[in-house]
């Protein structure tokens, strides 16, 4: 029953490939990895000023949301490229800075990969494609559950086979 | 309501040609400490019936020995104002309930704009001495009509310096509400209390501007405005609950034993949500969305009305 009531939690964000451009001052473009459709994206953009991050290093990107948003106006639009797990952590960073978040435009994940937060060790495994999957930390098997933590960037992930280690079920593709 | 508290009027000043200010201490045991923007329901047994308003306290919410509300001399007065002007003398007694908070700020905010329309000033008078406090980045900005309102322009003024901007219409001086708002730092949060076109001025420049709506607040308590008379009918019952031009429907079914909960009597906090099934309903609160209004099935009875005759009230 517990699995159950656990497994119907579904935060899963859902992306649009449609991007609002609405009015902004300042438009700031961070990805990941960088495509044409993003900087094609970029290249459109109207906004008095914009800025374009193409980094992968959260530290570094960091350093340069404090500088770049110090002065930012009000009416900032930011855009997200990247893995899910990296356009929410950025997401944070954010929002830590004033951004809300219907002035953060998420694309889809450039990749169906998850990251897992082990509800036992707090521990993320990363780059998860398919559930059940292994804790880097614990390495008890998770099941994957479409519970999403925007803090982390990651799904909510607990023992599938805690009743009985031979227990293993089928490997099962996540989208 | 039984929780409700029993105050003095300690004194009463004019602060404004329209506004009266009235201090209201405590009798039995001390006041409660309440939350920057809460406001208090004010009971005026008037002869004929009841009136019941909520006002926003401007005192220092840390301050339990007094509450200040100030109230304005509405033209269109369905009395509740009259009678706080005209009836209430220092040394009378009146019931009020415990504060309760619509319109609180959001501390997290990087900097907060105020901006008031002439009584609507009254909120921000105890967001002021928290955010001192806090030590947070503000600016309060004044919009009023000098020979109607304006109330305590000279000491807020005095107190907050450059944080401090007024705007007179009476004297030609208006505020442009998109160049001030294209100013503002990311991070910012808007607070507006005024009348309803002050605050439909400021969500359309924003929302041309492109900052988030989730960054602007206000608040408005509309005094219920008369309209037509109509018969209200409680489906459980079949009773007939005659509602006059002058009460408001959430009045006239108190009239007749028929307890609705609520809090603001203002058509912004939600409480006194009735289910509709039958009949057109004159919408004209703060908090049904522009679907559920248009959907007609849900009515915020301390200020709505029927748009026809008769309207019938699952209850
Ligand atoms: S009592 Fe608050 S909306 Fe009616």
């Amino acid at each position: 029953m517990e699995l159950e009531s656990l497994s119907v939690v579904v935060s899963k964000p859902m992306y649009t490939a449609e991007i609002s451009d609405g009015p902004c001052a300042y438009s700031l473009f961070i990805c990941e990895q960088l495509n044409t459709a993003f900087s094609d994206l970029y290249e459109a953009s109207l906004a008095d000023k914009k800025d374009l991050i193409h980094s992968a290093d959260l530290a570094r990107i960091e350093g340069d949301l404090a500088a770049l948003l110090a002065n930012a106006p009000a009416a900032t639009r930011v855009y997200l490229l990247g893995t899910e797990k990296y356009i929410w952590l950025v997401g944070q960073q954010l929002k830590a800075l004033g951004v809300t978040e219907e002035q953060m435009e998420m694309l889809p994940p450039l990749s169906a990969e998850r990251s897992v937060f082990c509800c036992h060790c707090y521990q993320v495994t990363d780059q998860v494609f398919t559930a059940p999957a292994r804790c880097v930390g614990c390495g008890k098997l998770l099941a994957v559950t479409d519970h999403f933590a925007k803090a982390h960037g990651a799904y909510f992930g607990y023992q599938v086979n805690a009743e009985d280690a031979t227990d293993i079920p089928a490997s099962v593709e996540l989208s | 309501m039984s929780n409700q508290i029993k105050v003095e009027v300690a004194s009463i000043c004019q602060v404004a040609p329209t506004i009266r200010e009235f201090t209201l201490e405590a009798i039995d045991d001390a006041l409660y400490p309440f939350s920057p923007g809460a406001h208090v329901v004010v009971e005026m047994p008037n002869k004929k019936k009841v009136y019941k308003n909520a006002y926003s306290l401007l005192s220092d919410p840390t301050d339990t020995q007094r509450y200040r509300i100030a109230v304005r001399l509405q033209d269109a007065s369905r009395g509740g104002s009259i009678y706080m002007h005209e009836q209430v003398k220092v040394g009378d007694q009146l019931l009020i309930s415990p504060p309760s908070n619509l319109f609180s700020p959001l501390w997290h905010a990087k900097k907060h704009v105020m901006l008031a329309g002439g009584v609507g000033v009254t909120p921000f008078m105890s967001y002021i001495p928290e955010m001192i406090r806090r030590d947070a980045d503000f600016e309060l900005h004044y919009m009023y009509r000098s020979l109607q309102t304006g109330a305590y322009k000279h000491e807020l003024s005095e107190q907050l310096g450059d944080k401090y901007f007024d705007y007179d219409s009476d004297r030609q001086t208006r505020c442009d509400v998109t160049a001030l708002l294209s100013q503002q730092p990311l991070g910012t949060h808007i607070y507006i209390c005024g009348p309803d076109s002050l605050i439909q001025a400021v969500e359309e420049a924003a929302q041309t501007l492109g900052l988030p709506a989730s960054v602007i607040h206000s608040e408005e308590f509309a005094a219920p405005k008369p309209g037509m008379p109509f018969v209200a009918e409680i489906k459980s019952t079949g009773q007939q609950v005659d509602v006059s031009a002058e009460d408001s429907l959430l009045e006239a079914l108190e009239a007749s034993d028929i307890s609705i909960p609520n809090l603001c009597r203002g058509g912004v906090c939600g409480q006194c949500v009735c289910t509709v099934v039958e009949g057109e309903i004159d919408h004209r609160d703060q908090y049904l969305s522009d679907e559920e209004k248009a959907a007609g099935n849900t009515i915020m009875p301390c200020v709505s009305r029927a748009a026809g005759e008769r309207l019938v009230l699952d209850i």
